[in-house]
């Protein structure tokens, strides 16, 4: 009993990628974030509702530490999962891959270039970063709206420079 | 508890060590793979303190006794590692669209226009530097003919992402 309560973490982290894969298939327009929020509510809830019945069984007495211990293994597996899904979804390198799996004589940088590149790069995050309110076209300038982004950019910015001792990759400053 | 408190104080040991040998030398090569080596180096060493010795056992410092304790050691142990590893990623290489935000915040009072976004984060810096990225990773190679070609390597990480996203029913991404 003791080695299957050591998988109720990951069974939560099953029901969350099935229910996660289950909404976007059934739901794409709802958007790859809604999915992964509400199928991490139900890979909880399936935990909880898994703990309670083996723990029952077990008869544990420590319960309550020990799912504390395995809603955070959950929560730190299912942010691996969000990790992977976002690989998938914004990795410039992964999207570099697709292309050049597809062309197996290979790709010149012109026409890797003419498959993928900078402007769509940016297309595609501008009218994201607008529809979820972050930044805002005024008078055909973009302003920024949001503060969550540009917090989330600024904390790492500092973790980059704490870790790496370097500012960016691409010249931005953040200590300002 | 003594799971959680065991596991966390390993993390945190392994971690310093990284943020030290970062501080005295950034090490060259792939990073993910250098600290998979100092977070399982650290919890091998650390597992090995945390048993019930009667050093840690006179002291009344928490241990680990029995085997499905490990276990579950490992597997915290592994989730906090593995979820490092994921946001250390995205310390490593500037995100297209954090880099947006910034740019435009450091324009908050003009404001600025698509184009000039464009004209800062072109192809180079933000295709080209991520295909430099993959030929150091062994992922793609350059032939003769200056065509850029995929790796065995390449091609099995292309592939789970190509099967899972056909799974999800997903466009490309990117």
């Amino acid at each position: 009993m003791a080695y299957l309560l050591l998988l109720i973490p990951l069974l939560g982290l099953l029901v969350n990628a099935a229910a996660q894969i289950f909404l976007y298939r059934v739901r794409p327009d709802k958007g790859l974030l809604t999915s992964i929020f509400i199928a991490f509510a139900a890979g909880l809830f399936a935990l909880v509702l898994c703990a309670l019945i083996l723990y029952g069984e077990a008869n544990k007495k420590d319960f309550s530490a020990q799912l504390v211990s395995d809603v955070i293994i959950y929560a730190l597996l299912s942010y691996c999962y969000f990790h992977f899904l976002n690989l998938g979804e914004t990795a410039r390198r992964i999207r570099i891959l697709r292309e050049l799996a597809e062309a197996p004589a290979g790709l010149t940088t012109g026409e890797l270039l003419g498959r993928y590149n900078a402007r769509e790069i940016l297309e595609r995050r501008i009218s994201r970063l607008t529809k979820s309110g972050q930044i805002v076209l005024k008078n055909g300038r973009y302003y920024i709206k949001g503060r969550a982004v540009l917090l989330m950019a600024k904390i790492l910015g500092f973790m980059k420079i704490a870790m790496l001792a370097e500012e960016s990759e691409i010249g931005l400053k953040w200590k300002r | 508890m003594n799971v959680l408190y065991c596991g966390t104080v390993t993390f945190f040991t392994a971690f310093l060590l990284h943020f030290f040998i970062w501080k005295i030398h950034i090490p060259r090569g792939n990073h993910t793979k250098i600290l998979l080596y100092i977070f399982f180096g650290t919890f091998i060493a650390g597992s090995l303190i945390i048993t019930k010795n009667p050093l840690i056992f006179m002291s009344g410092a928490a241990y680990i006794e029995t085997f499905p304790d490990y276990l579950e050691l490992f597997i915290f142990y592994t989730s906090l590692t593995l979820a490092y590893l994921a946001t250390y990623s995205a310390i490593e290489v500037d995100s297209p669209s954090l880099a947006i935000v910034k740019i435009i915040a450091d324009n908050a009072s003009s404001g600025l226009e698509r184009e000039e976004v464009c004209d800062i984060l072109n192809d180079e810096i933000l295709v080209k530097r991520r295909i430099d990225d993959l030929i150091k990773d062994k992922m793609i190679y350059l032939t003769g003919d200056n065509r850029y070609r995929i790796t065995k390597k390449g091609l099995i990480v292309a592939n789970i992402f190509i099967t899972f996203r056909s799974i999800l029913k997903a466009p490309k991404g990117g």
